[in-house]
C-alpha cells in the first residue's frame, strides 16, 4: 500500500527563463517601435546641402515635419497631404501648442520651388513663422 | 517502501543557458548596426517667415547703389538647366560672385533684409545655396518672397 507522505516536497526552483524572454521581447519591441516612429519623419530624400546648418537639438519640441517628394507630393505624419489640408493641420497644432511651433521642410533638392512655396504660404496662413529646412553638410552628400 | 527524504533530495544543477542570451544580444547588435548605418546626420537651416510677403521683382527698379539700399533682393531665375542670379537687378552667373557681393553688402548694412525671390521652376537646392551664402554673409534677416 502506498502511504501518502507529507515529506515529499516539490522543487522550489525559480525559473527565470520565461521572464527574461518576455523582458527582452519587450525591450526589442520598444526599441523597434521608437525607431519606426523616428523613421516616419526621416524619409530617405536627397536633401539640399548647406554649410550653415545647425545641429538639430534632441530636447526641442517635436516639429511638424513636411516631406516633399521628387514629384512634389507632400507627406506629413506618414500620409499624403495637400497644402489646404496642411493649413488645417497647422492651425490645429497652433491652437493646441501655441505659436512657437516649428515646421521642418524636408525636401528633395531637385524639387522645383513651386512645390515648396505652398508650404510656406500655409505656414503664414496658419500663423506659424518658425520654418526650418533640413539640410546636410556638403561633405556628407557623397 | 521507499521513502523520500528531504535530505537526500536530488538537486538540479545550476547551469546558466547562455544560448538564448547570446541570440538576443546578437539581435540587438545587428539592429543597432543596421539603424546606425542608414542614419544620415541632418542639420537645420532656420528661417523666419514674415507676415508681409510681396513679390521681389516690384521692389527695386534702379541698379544697385551700395550707398543707399533698403533691402537686398535676390532673384533666382532658371535658364534651361542652370540658375542665374539677380542681386538688386544686377545679374550674376556664378554663385561665388553672388557670395562675394552679398558679403560686401552685409559689411555695409548688415541689418538690411535679404529677400529671396526664386522662380517657380528653380530647384530647391539652388534656393538653399543662396540662403546659405546669405547666412554666411551674416545678414540678420533673410526672407522669402511669395505671391499671395
Amino acid at each position: 500500500m502506498r502511504v501518502p507522505s507529507t515529506l515529499r516536497r516539490g522543487e522550489v526552483g525559480f525559473n527565470m527563463t520565461p521572464m527574461i524572454d518576455v523582458v527582452f521581447l519587450l525591450i526589442i519591441f520598444f526599441l523597434v517601435s521608437s525607431h519606426l516612429v523616428k523613421q516616419e519623419n526621416q524619409m530617405q530624400l536627397p536633401l539640399p546641402e548647406a554649410k550653415q546648418g545647425e545641429r538639430i537639438a534632441d530636447d526641442q519640441s517635436r516639429p511638424v515635419v513636411v516631406n516633399v517628394k521628387e514629384d512634389g507630393e507632400l507627406i506629413s505624419a506618414g500620409s499624403s497631404i495637400t497644402p489646404d489640408q496642411l493649413i488645417n493641420v497647422l492651425s490645429e497644432r497652433r491652437t493646441r501648442g501655441g505659436t512657437d511651433i516649428e515646421v521642418r521642410i524636408r525636401c528633395n533638392r531637385n524639387v522645383p520651388y513651386l512645390h515648396v512655396e505652398p508650404i510656406m504660404l500655409a505656414c503664414t496662413k496658419a500663423g506659424i513663422w518658425n520654418v526650418t529646412f533640413s539640410v546636410i553638410r556638403p561633405q556628407e552628400s557623397s | 517502501m521507499r521513502r523520500h527524504s528531504p535530505f537526500t533530495e536530488r538537486r538540479r544543477g545550476l547551469t546558466v543557458a547562455m544560448t538564448p542570451m547570446i541570440d538576443v544580444v546578437f539581435l540587438l547588435l545587428v539592429f543597432f548596426v543596421w539603424s546606425a548605418r542608414f542614419t544620415q546626420i541632418e542639420y537645420s537651416l532656420p528661417s523666419h517667415l514674415v507676415a508681409a510677403i510681396g513679390t521681389g521683382s516690384e521692389t527695386i527698379d534702379t541698379p544697385l547703389e551700395v550707398e543707399d539700399f533698403d533691402r537686398v533682393v535676390v532673384r533666382i531665375l532658371w535658364d534651361e538647366d542652370h540658375p542665374v542670379w539677380l542681386v538688386n537687378d544686377e545679374a550674376r552667373s556664378d554663385l561665388a560672385e553672388v557670395a562675394a557681393l552679398l558679403k560686401a553688402l552685409a559689411d555695409i548694412k548688415q541689418d538690411a533684409p535679404v529677400v529671396l525671390d526664386p522662380d517657380a521652376e528653380v530647384p530647391l537646392g539652388h534656393v538653399i545655396d543662396i540662403y546659405d551664402v546669405a547666412l554666411a554673409a551674416e545678414f540678420e534677416k533673410i526672407q522669402f518672397a511669395a505671391a499671395m
